[in-house]
Order: C-alpha cells, then structure tokens, then sequence
C-alpha cells in the first residue's frame, strides 16, 4: 500500500480542524494546527503534499500565509478554505499563483476528498518530474565530465606515441619498414586529431569567455610552424601581413580554435598534384574587429558541398579521414566569438575563409 | 654577454616514454648534446641545488612537464621562483603537456619564469624558433 499523502492544515477554528481530522485521517497523513508559528514549524520538519489554510485569521490572511511560505516549500500544493465571501481577494490568490484550489465553508466530504486528490496527483507529478529532471542533470553532467576527463586521459599516451614515431622517423631508413610506420602515424595523428576535436568541443561549450589582448601575429606564426611540420610541408610557400590599428582583446582561446582549424585545413588540403602550393594569410585588425583571410591554393571545395562546410560531421572528401567536425568546431566557436566566418572555394582552385570578430576593447 | 655559454637542457617528466622520446628528439635534431633527464621535479630542483656554480654558467632550456605525481609542474615552478635572482635568469622554462588545458596555459603564463607553454609530443621545429630568441 502507498504511504499516505501527507496534508498539513492550519485553521485559527480548532473546531474546522476536528471535524477535518475526523473526516479524513483514514485517507491522509494529517497535521493541523491553528498557529502560523506551528504551522511553519511543521513545514521545516516535514514535506507536505498539500497545505491548507483558512482565509480569515487574526493576525495574517491566507493569502499572506501562502506567500510567505511559497518560496521554501514551492511543492507543496495549496489549498485556501474560505467560509468568507471574500472572492476579490481569493480571485487574485489564484491568479498570482499562490493558491491552487479554494474550498468554501462549509465543505462537503466528497468535494473536499476530490479537491485534496487532485491537489496529492499535481504534487506528486510535479516531484516526479523534479526527480526525473534531476537525475537526467546528473548523468549529462556526469557523461560531459566522463568525455572530457576520458579525451585528456587517451590525450597523454598518443603523444608519446606520436614522439616515438617522430623519433623512429628521424633515425629509422628503411625502405621496408617506412612506409608501415608513416601508416602507423597517419593513425596515430587521426586518433590524436579525434581526441583533440572533442576537447576543444567541450571547451568552446564549457568555458567562460576570457577576454586578453591577443597577439594575432604571435599565434598564427605558432600554428602556421605547428602545422607546417604536422604536414611535412616546408615546401609550401606560406605569406602572411599583418596591420594592427588597435590592441585587439577577444576570447583567445576559443580565436586559438578557430585558427588552429582553419589554417590546419589549409595545410591539409594542399593540392600534391600543383606545382607550387600557397598558403596567404591577412590580418587586419582595427579598434572594431579582427579581419583575417586566408587563401589556400589547395584542392577547394565543390560548389555544391560549400553551404554544408560547418555542418557536423561533414566530410567532402571522401580521402578526407577527419571526422569531420573541425569546422563545426571552428563556427560554433566563431559565434562564441560574435563573429562571422565565410568559405569561398573553387574546386581545383583553392579555397578563401573569411574571418571577422568584433574587437572587445 | 655570452652567447655561447652551452646549451643545456633538463628535461623533467614522469613518464619515462616522454622522457627517452624528448630527448631522443633533442638529440636527433642537433639542438643539442647536452641533455639532462629527471623524473621528477625533486630530483631536478636537488641538481641545480647542487650544481649551482655550473648552471649559472650554461643556457638552461628547462622542459617542465605539467602533470606530475607528488610535485606537479606548478609546485616546481614555485620552488624555482624562490631561487635567486643570478640563477632565474640563467632559467628558460617551458611547460608541457599532452592536453592544452585553457586553465593551466593561464596559470603557467603567469609566471615570469615560463617561456611557452607546449603540446606534447614536442615539437622541435616550433622549440627551434623558440629559441632562436634566447641569449645570455
């Protein structure tokens, strides 16, 4: 059998009370009393499915009593008794949402049975929700902080194994075995890139915004390096300009992301069959926005596929191995960023990204 | 004054995988032959204790990685900034870690002490223009 729903009811007529009790303590786990200071004093001990009040009391309304406990006890369902015709008064009650039911004096059994019935199903409803909202909060949270704590965890073993194949590469000639180990790079840097994406997906979604004054020229000759020899690309001829009016303050680590796809992209997307590959980068940054281009001479992007670019898992390419969601990626963190990022390409051509973000200072 | 005080790198680290595989690099890349390692920050901080004289005459490139069992990078860190004037400046420190946490790139950057924080696996075309700027 289900416990019995708790009903707590304060009435200055201990008579009411009496004949409530009577009435109902088969049905319902029942506390009265006629003070407010008890009332209260049972509402910080115990939950109560259902409160119910009169209306007309010496020192303070129903109303009034309502208002001041609805904010601790926001689940418990009330009810106002009224034997008063004080209907402008319990009008606005119900309106304002402190009362959800009224019953007036005096109360006939079945009404009142029904009223309370339907007032434990609303509570009762509403906790479950509650519960149900709760534990669904818990376990993303959980889930958010189990990817995240995983993807640092599998961060620290493929960067050894990425040193290590760096190592075996710049010792190691052998016709034989080479091709094997530029295999087992290719994995490890697909593995490496995977685990990375997720991370800068939590932190673009997690962190709050940093604003710093950033060097633009600083971090994109330090991404243009990394990616340079990520690529084995020292071939490419890589030209950048930078004009600065203005000391630019953004988000630099989310601007870190974006600049870190979009110039990887570059780099991995050279076309091997043109004879000089180019990589142009312009930035120009004035005391309103940080404007920056970059143009690849790459192998572009299909006309057709150019609106899907910043879709989640989308690859053009078939050879493209990425998971695809590095310029998902980089947009989601271009609109934490207020900005706006455009693709234009030619396919065979190369590809123009367009980058603007306001400047914060 | 003297750029040509040698270059010597210390290399702390737990993980005794990143430490072969770091100085193997460093030492395959012709950055340097003179490679230290440490698997711990307690046995680099008694080193530089003990070596004092000689360390303030060398180029001191400290690879210093972050996550650490008992004294992590930051602890180090501290220990080092509570040394002397005379030897901080003979100290270029880099932090490194596998996972570029926004959290500890700040914190690391706050430090006068700290050149850069890196990505592991290191990168020695990116620690190579680093140092190009480092004089004595």
């Amino acid at each position: 059998m289900r416990n019995k729903a708790s009903i707590l009811y304060l009435d200055d007529e201990a008579n009411n009370l009496v004949a409530f009790t009577a009435a109902f303590r088969r049905d319902y786990d029942i506390t009265t009393t006629t003070s407010v200071e008890e009332a209260v004093e049972h509402l910080s001990r115990k939950r109560y499915a259902v409160i119910l009040s009169d209306q007309k009391m010496p020192d303070i309304s129903g109303v009034e009593f309502f208002e001041t406990i609805r904010h601790d006890h926001p689940h418990s369902v009330r009810v106002l008794v009224t034997g008063y015709a004080d209907m402008v008064s319990v009008i606005d009650a119900i309106n304002k949402g402190h009362v959800y039911r009224y019953i007036s004096k005096p109360w006939n059994i079945d009404e009142l049975r029904l009223c309370i019935n339907t007032c434990i199903e609303k509570h009762d409803r509403e906790v479950e929700l509650l519960t149900k909202t709760a534990a669904l909060e818990k376990s993303n949270s959980e889930l958010e902080k189990f990817v995240y704590s995983a993807s640092h965890d599998l961060k620290a073993p493929i960067a050894s194994i990425l040193g290590l194949i760096q190592v075996v590469k710049m010792q190691n000639k052998n016709t034989e075995i080479d091709p094997m180990i530029d295999m087992i790079d290719t994995s490890a840097q697909r593995l490496n890139s995977f685990v990375t994406n997720i991370i800068h997906y939590y932190q673009n979604l997690k962190s709050d915004e940093v604003l710093k004054e950033v060097n633009v020229e600083e971090m994109v000759q330090g991404l243009m390096d990394k990616h340079r020899s990520h690529y084995q690309a020292a071939h490419v001829q890589v030209e950048t300009h930078f004009a600065q009016s203005a000391p630019l303050l953004v988000d630099e680590y989310r601007l870190h992301i974006v600049l870190s796809h979009i110039i990887s992209n570059a780099f991995k997307f050279l076309d091997p069959s043109k004879e000089v590959s180019r990589i142009n980068l312009s930035s120009v940054i004035n005391r309103e926005k940080l404007f920056l281009k970059l143009h690849d001479t790459g192998v572009g992007i299909p006309a057709d596929k150019i609106p899907d670019v910043f879709d989640m898992f989308n690859r053009n390419d078939p050879k493209n191995v990425g998971s695809g969601i590095g310029l998902y990626i980089a947009k989601e963190s271009v609109n934490r960023l207020q900005g706006k990022i455009q693709v234009d390409s030619t396919q065979g051509q190369g590809t123009t990204i367009v980058l603007e973000v306001p400047n914060k200072g | 004054m003297i750029t040509t005080a040698p270059l010597v790198f210390h290399l702390v680290d737990d993980n005794d995988i990143d430490l072969a595989v770091n100085s193997k690099l460093l030492e395959l890349s012709g950055l340097s032959q003179n490679i230290r390692t440490y698997n711990g920050a307690t046995s680099f901080l008694r080193y530089l204790q003990e070596h004092e004289a000689q360390v303030q005459g060398q180029r001191n490139i400290v690879l210093l990685d972050i996550m650490m069992p008992q004294i992590n990078g930051f602890d180090c860190l501290d220990r080092l900034s509570a040394q002397s004037p005379q030897l901080q400046s003979v100290l270029w420190v880099y932090m490194l870690s596998s996972s570029i946490d926004r959290r500890d790139i700040q914190r690391a950057e706050s430090y006068d002490l700290v050149e850069k924080v890196l990505e592991k696996p290191l990168d020695i075309y990116v620690l190579q223009n680093y140092l190009r700027n480092i004089e004595m």
